[in-house]
C-alpha cells in the first residue's frame, strides 16, 4: 500500500508523466493473532468527572489546598462584638460572611449550623451573585427566617417573596435534581426558554432519539452558580518540536 | 521492489490513470522505504464508492483482521450508510466555550488520532475581546494559562466545517475525498495518495497529514471504527474531522458534543425543523467562518449572550 501511494505521490510532484509501478508480490508476513475479547464502549472518556460540577469542585479543592495557609486577617470591631473587619474593609461575622441587610442566612444558621453547611453552602453562596441580589436561603428553600420557634420557621408564612413551586424543604435527592429547572426558571426565564429549546445547556445521548437534558444543577452549583475556572488541557505541541519519526 | 506491471485491471477501473498507463512508464516508485508489507488485495482495492456490497465486506474483513492483530483487540470496521433525509449540521456557542480543550482530546481518543507525532483535529483559538472583528491572524492557539476562561478573552474551536461547497474535494486528483449524502466530507485512507492538495485548498486548515507512521498506543486505540472515519490511518494520508461518522450515523452525538463541559457544542439534523441546530440557526445570529470564501460551511458559530 505504502509503496503504491508514495509512488504516485512522487509522480504527481515531480513529473507530468504518471508512472505505473510495481509492487512486489511478497506474501505479507502478517501473523494473525486471535483477536482478544473486547471491552464494551471503550471510547468513553475515562478520568473525566461525570458532571461539570464535580470537575469544578475538584478544581476548587485543589486550589484550596494550595491556599491552605493563607488566612484572612479579621480585625475585631470593638463596638460590635462578634463582628470583624476583613482586609477589604467590609464588616463580616466570625465566619467571614459579609453582613448585609437581610436576615438569612445568618438567621438560618442559628440552627443549621455545622462547619460543612457553612463552608460548602453559605460561604460559597456569599461570593455569588445570588447573594448580591439578595436571593437568600428562604427564596429557594422556603421557611421563615423571622421565626422564633422551629415550627414557625418551617411554616411558609413570611412576608418575603418566594418561589411558587413547593419548597425545597420537601424535595430531596433525585426528585430535587430532576426539577431544578422549575426553580431556576422562575427567575431566569430567558435562560429557561433557551434551555428548553436546546441553546443553553447540554444534551447527551442521541441526536435523533433519547437524550439526556442536563438540568441546571448538573453544571451550576446553586449556591454559587457562576461557572468556575478550570484547568485547560495542554496546548498542542508546536510544530518545531514535533517528534520526527518514520523511516 | 521488483517491477511488475499491474496490468489492465487497474487501468480500466481508474480513468484518472489511463494517461499514465498510456505513458506506460514503469518509472518505479522510487525512494519509498516501507517495511515490505504489501498486501495484494489492498493494492487492488477499488474506490470505495465503486465497490459492491461484497467487496466492501471483504475489505472490511481484511481491515478488521489487520487492525485486530496489530492492536491486540477485536476491531470492528463499519461501513454504516448515511440515513435518509439527514444533513448534519453543527452549532457552537462562542459565549459559552471556556477554551478548556476537552473537546480536542476527546476527539483524539475517539478518532484514533496519532499521539506522537501529535495530530489534533480540533484547534481552539483564543481571541481578545473587544476587537472590531475577529482577526484570525491575531488569534493564539498555544495559549496555556493556569485556568480558563481568562478575563478578556474568548475562545473559538475550529475543526472541519463540512462545507456544502468544499474546495478540498474538488482539488483531489484521485477523488479520495468526497461529500457523503448526509453532508459529511470523508476521506478514503486507502485511496489517498498524500498529495496534500486538499490541505492547501482548505481555508480552515482543518485537514491533517500523517507525515510519519501514526503513533497510536495499543491500549488507547478505539476499536469501534468506521471505514470512512476513525479507523487507524496509514503514513502519508490526509485525515480530518468527520463529525464522528462512526457515532453519528448510529444516532449518537459526536464525541466533542458529549464531552464539552459547558454545553457549547450543538449537533443535529439540518433537515429536521425541530432539531436544536435548526432552532439555533433560526433564533440566533449565527455566522460562518470565512463566509466570503463561498464554502458554505454546515458549521455555525453564534454568541448566545
Ligand atoms: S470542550 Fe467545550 S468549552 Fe472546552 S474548548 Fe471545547 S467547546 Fe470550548
Amino acid at each position: 500500500m505504502r509503496i503504491f501511494r508514495l509512488g504516485l505521490l512522487s509522480g504527481l510532484f515531480l513529473t507530468a508523466t504518471f508512472s505505473f509501478f510495481a509492487f512486489s508480490a511478497l506474501a505479507t508476513g502478517e501473523e494473525t493473532n486471535p483477536p482478544q475479547a473486547e471491552e464494551e464502549n471503550p471510547a468513553k472518556f475515562e478520568n473525566e468527572p461525570a458532571t461539570f460540577i464535580e470537575l469544578q469542585d475538584a478544581q476548587e479543592a485543589a486550589d484550596e489546598e494550595a491556599m491552605d495557609d493563607v488566612e484572612e486577617e479579621l480585625v475585631p470591631i470593638p463596638e460590635k462584638p462578634g463582628y470583624y473587619r476583613n482586609p477589604a474593609g467590609e464588616i463580616v461575622d466570625d465566619f467571614g460572611i459579609i453582613m448585609r441587610l437581610y436576615e438569612s442566612p445568618n438567621a438560618c444558621a442559628r440552627c443549621h449550623y455545622s462547619k460543612e453547611q457553612y463552608e460548602k453552602l453559605v460561604l460559597r453562596w456569599d461570593q455569588s451573585k445570588h447573594s448580591k441580589n439578595k436571593v437568600t436561603c428562604i427564596k429557594c428553600h422556603g421557611g421563615n427566617d423571622k421565626a422564633s420557634t422551629i415550627a414557625e420557621a418551617k411554616s411558609a408564612k413570611t412576608t418575603d417573596f418566594r418561589l411558587t413551586k413547593p419548597s425545597l424543604l420537601t424535595l430531596h435527592g433525585e426528585e430535587l435534581f430532576a426539577k431544578a429547572f422549575d426553580y431556576c426558571g422562575q427567575c431566569h426565564g430567558t435562560i429557561y426558554r433557551d434551555w428548553k429549546a436546546g441553546i443553553h445547556g447540554k444534551r447527551t445521548g442521541s441526536w435523533n432519539g433519547d437524550k439526556e437534558y442536563w438540568v441546571c444543577i448538573k453544571c451550576h452549583n446553586p449556591h454559587n452558580p457562576k461557572i468556575r475556572q478550570i484547568k485547560p488541557k495542554p496546548a498542542p505541541i508546536r510544530p518545531a518540536r514535533l517528534a520526527s519519526k518514520g523511516n | 521492489m521488483n517491477g511488475h506491471d499491474n496490468g489492465q485491471k487497474k487501468v480500466s477501473r481508474r480513468g484518472f490513470l489511463k494517461a499514465a498507463a498510456a505513458a506506460g512508464a514503469a518509472t518505479a516508485a522510487a525512494g519509498c522505504g516501507g517495511n515490505g508489507e504489501i498486501d495484494f488485495a489492498e493494492f487492488f482495492q477499488s474506490h470505495f464508492k465503486e465497490m459492491s456490497k461484497d467487496e466492501v465486506r471483504s475489505v472490511i474483513k481484511r481491515l478488521e483482521d489487520k487492525y485486530s492483530s496489530k492492536y491486540g483487540k477485536q476491531f470492528t470496521v463499519k461501513a454504516t450508510e448515511p440515513m435518509e433525509n439527514v444533513l448534519f449540521g453543527y452549532a457552537l456557542d462562542l459565549s459559552r466555550c471556556i477554551g478548556c480543550r476537552r473537546c480536542v482530546y476527546a476527539c483524539v481518543r475517539e478518532n484514533n488520532q496519532s499521539r506522537d507525532p501529535q495530530i489534533h483535529w480540533i484547534t481552539v483559538l483564543r481571541f481578545k475581546k473587544g476587537e472590531k472583528w475577529m482577526d484570525l491572524e491575531e488569534s493564539e492557539k498555544y495559549y496555556s494559562p493556569d485556568k480558563v476562561p481568562e478575563e478578556g478573552y474568548f475562545y473559538m474551536p475550529v475543526q472541519c466545517q463540512q462545507c456544502k461547497n468544499p474546495p478540498c474535494t474538488k482539488v483531489c486528483p484521485v477523488q479520495a475525498t468526497w461529500t457523503e449524502p448526509d453532508g459529511m466530507i470523508v476521506v478514503d485512507y486507502n485511496w489517498c495518495i498524500g498529495c496534500r492538495y486538499c490541505m492547501a485548498a482548505c481555508p480552515y486548515g482543518a485537514r491533517r497529514f500523517n507525515l510519519a507512521e501514526p503513533g497510536l498506543p495499543k491500549d488507547e486505540a478505539n476499536p469501534n471504527t468506521h471505514y470512512l472515519g476513525n479507523r487507524p490511518r496509514y503514513r502519508g494520508v490526509v485525515e480530518k474531522c468527520t463529525f464522528c461518522v462512526q457515532r453519528t450515523r448510529e444516532g449518537k452525538y459526536p464525541a466533542c458534543v458529549e464531552i464539552c463541559p459547558v454545553g457549547a457544542r450543538k449537533f443535529g439534523n439540518l433537515l429536521d425543523k425541530d432539531s436544536e441546530v435548526r432552532y439555533i440557526i433560526e433564533h440566533e445570529r449565527v455566522f460562518r467562518l470565512k463566509e466570503d470564501m463561498n464554502t458554505q460551511p454546515k458549521f455555525f458559530y453564534f454568541f448566545s449572550i
